[in-house]
């Protein structure tokens, strides 16, 4: 059974993951509650995060919990605190004009799998050391990611850090008060 | 044995469920859901093709595709939070004025 | 980082901290919040003086910055139609109270990420470059957030970018796949080495970068939230989209097809451009005639235009890609002129901008209305306007590569977006005076954008010859 269970230990991992992510992604378009939304959305991060784990990907595992688990469901939780909103009432179709660029990328996306499915012949998985390693020498997952981000994406880093400021600010600009009322405020002063 | 193909699979199903909720639900949060759903399907290829060639600079990709799934959200909410004080609502239908 | 690297950014950082010091002077110099629209105008203006004076060539930040003279020519642009918006958004801004200096530093910011985006042939910098402009844009959407439409724009925005984005996304990771690097420039290596590559991975990879790209430019199938955000966003705001997005974004899809039509793709990939063209040019036309708002006519014009454009890619080669550049100069100036105008002709942003509301307006506003007038030829295509040079130049390099077809139905096409553009000429001049006179401000800043680019529209259309030399000189580095 254990011996079973050590050589099966991929797939076994892999098939429960990939359960989780779907269950979790039908559970956010299903519930009409959003707090139970956001819950099932969280399921499927962590599942994901399972996924990363298995690819050698240990890092990106790692800022999925904690960007996503920890950050972005944060703020879901707390805007639905915000405007307090539990249940919905009856719901109809959104955006019906954008139905032809949903078929076409539909179309695109089937092309997509049937060139995955054909990839699978001749495209050989690659040696997964090269993930952990820097200059050739083996040092782990994380150091790689890092030599890599800051010897060659210096300059994007540096982009998306001013998204995250734009971000910042344009949160800011979204939730201030009017300024007539603050306009107000200062001419009754 | 799981290859390349099991994840474009998965990748790909996690992809259109999230298309299905931004067409079917009119709830903003649960749109705004459906976002960071497609957005992790498309990570998900990244490091499965980033395992596939050996190469870190697909997870590197990732980290910046995190990042910026963040900021898209914070903006998002943002703008969910202005209508909420101009409608009172979170229906799209109550939202939308605009047709033709 | 070296200071080869930074002299390369240099005109990005002006804009980057130029955008901070109007966002800080938010804060801590309310009392200057006039000055903020023309000293965002002054930042772009420094920029592009920047841009041409100081002068690196090469690669940049380990071959993530490709400086050359199409960076130059795109940069050029971006900054032009920087500059034109912050001087639109003056009275705007003043008129809706929602004179904030972050207004002008998300603008300049977002222009920076459109910069860095169009000067570029790497993915992962593509991506970056690309979302700083549409997260930029977003809020920019939403700005005028006491007004419903303009908060369901950016939302609108919001929900199609990040979904164009996914595609993309998918493209980008598909196409790494195939060929293990995210560089245009190694893709472009490996192809022609004949690598063991998998077509259909890259095909499929390809076709999903177009899907992806072709939502930022809005053409048919992808066009559906264009004229939504469009009406909703504050009209300068309409002006900046119209324009930058869509022509950083072609600018990569060139660099794209550089690298990758010499292969064994074209007989597949150039069918697949010349439908998205043929379908963005005749239904973006047709529907255009059945709008009475002005901004929603003008999205669907924009949805036109794009198709032109379009042709020049499928002819490709030094003309065809010559021909997109002077298209995108002589839209970039035509489209904010009318955005310009547009803004001046209404009492109230919420309201929709009526054709109705220009009736007898041509002998009363005579500046605005005239520069209105040549937008609308030019957009029209008929000489001796701008408009009419760039679009003789894509059909001419679309005939001369033997796509003779794609060529008449543009200039078909163009035959019938002449009524709607003419149709609001005949509103400003032989329609009467409404009996209550709409009380239009006509603001100094207005007026100078739409007087400008009027002019420089008739200049170049005149004497394209000085912009024709920079458009040749950019596209030959793409394609010898």
């Amino acid at each position: 059974m254990l011996d079973w269970l050590v050589a099966h230990v991929v797939p076994i991992v892999f098939y429960t993951a990939a359960v989780l992510v779907v269950a979790g992604a039908i559970g956010v378009i299903w519930f009409r509650n959003p707090i139970h939304a956001a819950l099932s959305l969280l399921a499927t991060f962590l599942a994901v995060a399972g996924l990363f784990v298995l690819q050698h990907a240990e890092f990106i595992a790692a800022v999925q919990i904690v960007v996503y688990a920890g950050g972005v469901m944060v703020l879901f939780l707390f805007v639905m605190m915000l405007v307090n909103v539990r249940t919905l009432p009856r719901e109809y179709q959104y955006v019906r004009s954008l139905l032809p660029a949903a078929v076409v990328t539909g179309g695109f996306l089937a092309a997509v799998v049937a060139a995955g499915l054909f990839a699978r012949s001749y495209l050989a998985a690659a040696d997964p050391a090269a993930l952990t390693a820097v200059e050739g020498q083996t040092m782990g997952n994380t150091e790689a990611v890092g030599w890599v981000l800051y010897r060659d994406f210096l300059l994007p880093f540096e982009v998306v850090s001013l998204v995250l400021l734009v971000a910042m600010l344009g949160a800011i600009v979204m939730g201030r008060k009017d300024r007539r009322e603050e306009d107000a405020g200062e001419e009754a002063r | 044995m799981i290859t390349i193909t099991h994840y474009l699979v998965l990748s790909l199903v996690l992809f259109t469920l999230g298309v299905v909720g931004m067409v079917i639900r009119r709830n903003f949060i649960t749109l705004l859901m459906c976002v960071e759903l497609i957005i992790n399907a498309a990570t998900i290829n990244f490091i499965a093709f980033s395992r596939q060639a050996g190469d870190v600079t697909g997870q590197v990709f990732a980290v910046f595709l995190i990042t910026i799934a963040a900021a898209e959200a914070a903006i998002g909410l943002g703008i969910i939070v202005a209508l909420v004080r101009l409608k009172q609502t979170v229906q799209l239908d109550q939202a939308n004025v605009m047709r033709g | 980082m070296t200071s080869h690297d930074l002299l390369a950014i240099l005109p990005e950082l002006a804009l980057v901290l130029g955008g901070g010091v109007l966002v800080l002077a938010e804060v801590f110099a309310p009392s200057l919040r006039r000055a903020f629209g023309p000293l965002a105008a002054l930042i772009a203006l420094g920029a592009m003086l920047l841009r041409w004076t100081v002068l690196v060539d090469g690669t940049a930040f380990a071959e993530a910055l490709r400086l050359d003279e199409l960076g130059r020519f795109v940069d050029t642009y971006v900054l032009v139609a920087v500059v034109l918006a912050a001087l639109v958004a003056v009275p705007y801004l003043r008129r809706t109270k929602h004179e904030f200096g972050e207004f002008y530093g998300l603008l300049l910011w977002a222009a920076a990420g459109a910069m860095v985006m169009a000067k570029t042939d790497h993915f992962l910098v593509v991506f970056v470059g690309l979302e700083l402009l549409s997260i930029g844009l977003y809020v920019l959407n939403a700005f005028h957030r006491t007004s419903g439409i303009s908060l369901e724009a950016g939302w609108k925005y919001l929900v199609v970018g990040a979904f164009a984005a996914a595609i993309l996304l998918f493209g980008i990771a598909l196409t790494y796949g195939a060929t293990g690097t995210f560089s245009l420039a190694e893709v472009a290596a490996r192809i022609a080495n004949g690598e063991g590559l998998s077509g259909s991975l890259l095909l499929a990879g390809l076709a999903l970068i177009l899907a992806g790209f072709a939502f930022k430019l809005a053409v048919v199938p992808f066009h559906a939230w264009a004229p939504d955000v469009y009406q909703g966003s504050p009209t300068p705001v309409t002006a900046f989209l119209s324009v930058v997005p869509k022509g950083a974004v072609l600018v990569v899809l060139m660099r794209v097809s550089a690298a990758f039509v010499p292969a064994a793709l074209t007989p597949r990939w150039l069918p697949l451009l010349a439908a998205v063209a043929v379908a963005s040019m005749v239904l973006g036309n047709l529907v255009a005639i059945a709008q009475r708002d002005l901004k929603r006519m003008l999205a669907y014009s924009g949805i036109a235009h794009m198709g032109y454009a379009l042709v020049g890619l499928v002819a490709f080669g030094r003309d065809g890609l010559a021909g997109i550049l002077v298209y995108f100069a002589a839209y970039t100036l035509m489209n904010i002129a009318a955005f310009a105008v547009v803004a001046a002709f209404s009492e109230s942003e919420d309201e929709p901008h009526l054709l109705t509301d220009l009736a007898g307006q041509g002998w009363k506003r005579p500046v605005l209305s005239l520069a209105l007038s040549i937008a609308m030829f030019s957009l029209a295509g008929i000489p001796p306007t701008v408009g009419f040079t760039a679009k003789f130049l894509v059909f001419r390099a679309a005939v001369n590569e033997g796509w003779v077809w794609l060529a008449v139905v543009g200039v078909l096409a163009s035959l019938v977006s002449v009524f709607y553009y003419v149709r609001v000429v005949f509103y400003l001049y032989m329609k009467p005076l409404p009996k209550r006179e709409p009380a239009y401000s006509e603001p100094w800043s207005i007026r100078l954008v739409a007087a400008g680019c009027a002019a420089a529209v008739v200049a170049l259309g005149v004497l394209p010859a000085w912009l024709l030399e920079l458009a040749e000189a950019a596209a030959a580095t793409l394609v010898r």
